[in-house]
């Protein structure tokens, strides 16, 4: 038995470069994989210096699930509930890129209540993704409250979203060519009825829960700051760049499911530290909602889902991106002309973003390191895959 | 450690050595009751499940009702929720992770990975089910299941812990 | 999926079954022919006139870097092909012509042509003027050896790593070429059409025998 398990005591392998050197004073921590404020399975070898941090390595890898193989293997509609399974907090806005990416292969129509309904579910999922960024980010500075009353919230669009696509959390409900179901106007009421609720009442609520909360605001001003030339060159996207003063928002820039009609602003910070990617994040969620409230106003009846081909031939190679909610979401597909794509590739701006951490994290508090891990909002399906 | 496994006899009420004992029952009893009602967990998610472990220990469906509380240490925790695939990489860790906990000690295997790769079965890193590097006492099948699910397994492992033996010494 | 994995392992495993030298089960690569290239119109088709500022980005491009084959797609991205060799070169040109100012990222990843070797692909994007241009270039399968864009777009250092870990491209000059999403010491890459996983079976961990080797 013992010979088919791993070494209990499995040595690690990894050595960080002048880890042998003993007359420095640097002091090498692990922290991870298994550590309540990294969001999951990441793995940050840190070096420091009494409390300051000298240089730091994160490590991630350890929940690669084979994606970009296995997509190689299943046909087009197969794929669509893995891609929910890489940025499990937002898998609408996952689908919704895959989806566009066969869609523009394929040169399928979809119908415009299907877009409607796209719009109104995956800015519902933002609103959701940011909440979890925010419950997350203020318990590991230690606001345990924030944290619960998020999931209150949470819980009330997950209801909603269960309502038309029969799950909880890995929805699938944007399939290739519409929608998987039709909703009711009953459905449409109550999105409504919570919209305005949370505008009104809930979102001014954390506001003065966390936002004016001075030590909160002590441990995130001036934290971590990303320049927006760094941001650039590293390849932030989303409330990241955002937070840095770049006003770039996909949804702007390239348009998609009929996005360009709408009106809602881009918010931006100002000095890049973790308090700005905070708050841009705070004030998406407004916009998400105004955004909501217009494409419930404009719906129109109507089908659901485009007449799909009896047989898949997707030729070809795109690269579809959308503005998730970490940031681009980007598909880039190469089809052979069967019903299974040659390549797959998922750009995932988690991903992209921890690359941030040694730049943003040097000569910082160790305790400052999981401020900025929550500023940075990863999710590890997307990054590791 | 030093302690020799948990002997299960036929009869719930013999003990491992062989007699029926006033004594030992009781015993057995109260200390099945006191483990099973405070189970703590330890707070290692790992992917999707991850967050409808946590859903499970927020407000709504609540954990604490059971005495479940979390702990970010394997050395004070009870049990291991394993809550998403596990791969090559991870897997070392976990092992880790599972020989630091104190015993008694349980796992749940949350979902359809944890509990045999799921939709992941079978590919080139992914380790078909947990208990292939450590011995699982309830699997909980869903992808990802939902909190009711899990809260169910939970019931499930506390009427495992309360037909335990006791241990006994070699 | 099922039987057409048992029918191409019928006709591509060897003769003693589905079992390999090892006594580990082989799964065949489960295609072997590259994608036909230009066909049926579709959105990456070459546009014929193009609008205006993708045209005058094309001449920039001509003009500055002769000898490369540029051109225009249909669906507004430009496309760069060009060799190894000139593969930095052509990428500093991009970011620093006061014009293109192609400075930011966006994806670089490897392909397996088979035959043809692999290709690296870079999305690359204008901030400024949203100017949209795909990079390519194709590196030998026996010598998969490509130049790193680090010192270009510091950004493209962990898109390198992965095409290393999962494809084997090699980047010369990469600061820190490691494994980044597989353990270290794992053999083989496993995005090539080839690979096959070698991994012996585990069996099923029972409680009680665990606690008695602890």
């Amino acid at each position: 038995m013992a010979t088919t398990s791993p070494p209990a005591q499995a040595p690690d392998v990894r050595v960080v470069p002048d880890e042998q050197d003993r007359s420095s004073s640097h002091l090498y921590v692990s922290m991870g994989p298994q550590h309540p404020s990294t969001h999951g399975v990441l793995r940050l070898k840190a070096r420091i210096d009494g409390e300051r941090i000298v240089d730091v390595d994160p490590d991630i890898g350890y929940l690669h699930r084979c994606f970009e193989k296995h997509s190689e293997q299943l046909t087009y509609p197969q794929i669509v509930p893995y891609t929910d399974r890489c940025d499990y907090l937002a898998a609408i806005n996952n689908e919704l890129t895959f989806a566009l990416a066969v869609e523009k292969l394929l040169g399928l129509e979809v119908p415009p209540r299907a877009q409607y309904l796209r719009v109104i579910t995956m800015e519902l999922q933002r609103i959701a993704s940011h909440l979890i960024a925010f419950g997350t980010f203020a318990m590991d500075l230690g606001a345990t409250t924030a944290f619960l009353y998020c999931w209150r919230e949470r819980e009330s669009i997950i209801n909603l979203l269960e309502e038309i696509s029969g799950a909880r959390m890995l929805f699938h409900y944007v399939r290739i060519g519409g929608v998987r179901n039709d909703v009711t106007d009953d459905w449409l009421r109550r999105v409504r009825a919570f919209v305005d609720d949370f505008i009104s009442d809930k979102l001014p609520q954390y506001h003065r829960l966390i936002t004016g909360n001075r030590l909160f605001v002590r441990r995130t001003k001036g934290i971590a700051v990303l320049t927006p030339e760094d941001a650039i060159a590293w390849g932030a996207s989303g409330p990241v760049l955002r937070g840095s003063g770049v006003a770039r928002d996909l949804r702007k820039v390239e348009p998609y499911c009929g996005i360009e009609k709408y009106d809602f602003n881009v918010p931006v910070g100002e000095n890049g530290d973790v308090f700005d990617r905070y708050m841009v994040r705070m004030l998406e969620m407004e916009e998400s909602a105004k955004i909501i409230k217009q494409a419930l106003e404009g719906i129109e009846a109507g089908d659901v889902m485009a007449p799909l081909p009896r047989r898949w031939k997707v030729e070809g190679e795109t690269y579809v991106r959308t503005e998730g909610p970490k940031g681009e979401v980007g598909c880039y597909l190469v089809g052979d002309g069967s019903d299974k794509p040659y390549r797959l590739h998922w750009r995932a701006p988690s991903f992209v973003h921890l690359q941030l951490i040694p730049v943003i994290s040097k000569g910082l508090l160790i305790a400052d390191l999981v401020a900025v891990i929550g500023s940075l909002d990863p999710v590890f399906g997307e990054v590791d895959r | 450690m030093g302690v020799n496994p948990v002997v299960h006899s036929g009869d719930p009420e013999i003990n491992a050595a062989g007699h029926p004992g006033v004594l030992t029952t009781s015993l057995r009893k109260v200390l099945n009751w006191s483990r099973k009602a405070s189970l703590w967990y330890m707070t290692f998610g790992i992917a999707c499940c991850a967050i409808e472990m946590m859903a499970t220990g927020a407000s709504r469906y609540d954990f604490d009702r059971f005495g479940m509380i979390f702990r970010a240490s394997p050395r004070q925790s009870d049990l291991m929720i394993v809550s998403g695939t596990v791969n090559e990489k991870l897997a070392e860790r976990i092992v880790n992770l599972y020989d630091q906990m104190a015993e008694p000690r349980y796992v749940i295997a949350m979902g359809a990975c944890a509990t045999n790769g799921g939709p992941y079965h079978g590919l080139y890193n992914v380790v078909n089910g947990v208990h292939e590097i450590i011995p699982v006492d309830v699997y909980v099948p869903g992808c990802p299941p939902r909190p009711e699910a899990l809260l169910h397994g939970v019931l499930q492992l506390h009427e495992k812990i309360l037909n335990e033996g006791l241990p006994v010494r070699a | 999926m099922a039987d057409e994995e048992k029918e191409l392992q019928s006709q591509e495993a060897p003769a003693e079954g589905s079992r390999g030298e090892h006594g580990e089960k082989q799964r065949p690569a489960r295609r072997t022919r590259t994608p036909k290239k230009e066909e049926a119109p579709g959105p990456h088709d070459t546009l014929e006139d193009l609008p205006g500022e993708l045209a005058r980005a094309v001449e920039r491009i001509r003009a500055g870097l002769p000898g490369v084959e540029v051109r225009g797609r249909r669906d507004h991205w430009l496309e760069i092909r060009t060799e190894p060799s000139r593969w930095v070169e052509v990428a500093t040109f991009l970011r620093d012509d006061p014009e293109l100012r192609f400075d930011y990222l966006a994806l670089l990843t490897g392909i397996d042509r088979l035959d043809d070797g692999f290709e690296v692909v870079v999305h690359l994007n204008a901030l400024t003027s949203n100017l949209r241009l795909i990079l390519r270039t194709q590196v030998p399968r026996e010598e998969p050896v490509c130049p790193t864009l680090t010192g270009v777009w510091p950004g493209a250092n962990w898109h390198e790593r992965e095409a290393y870990d999962l494809l084997g491209i090699r980047f010369e000059g990469h600061p820190d070429l490691r494994r980044i999403l597989l353990k270290e010491d794992w053999v083989g890459h496993p995005l090539r059409k080839d690979y096959i996983d070698r991994r012996p079976p585990r069996k099923i961990q029972v409680k009680a025998d665990w606690e008695r080797r602890a």
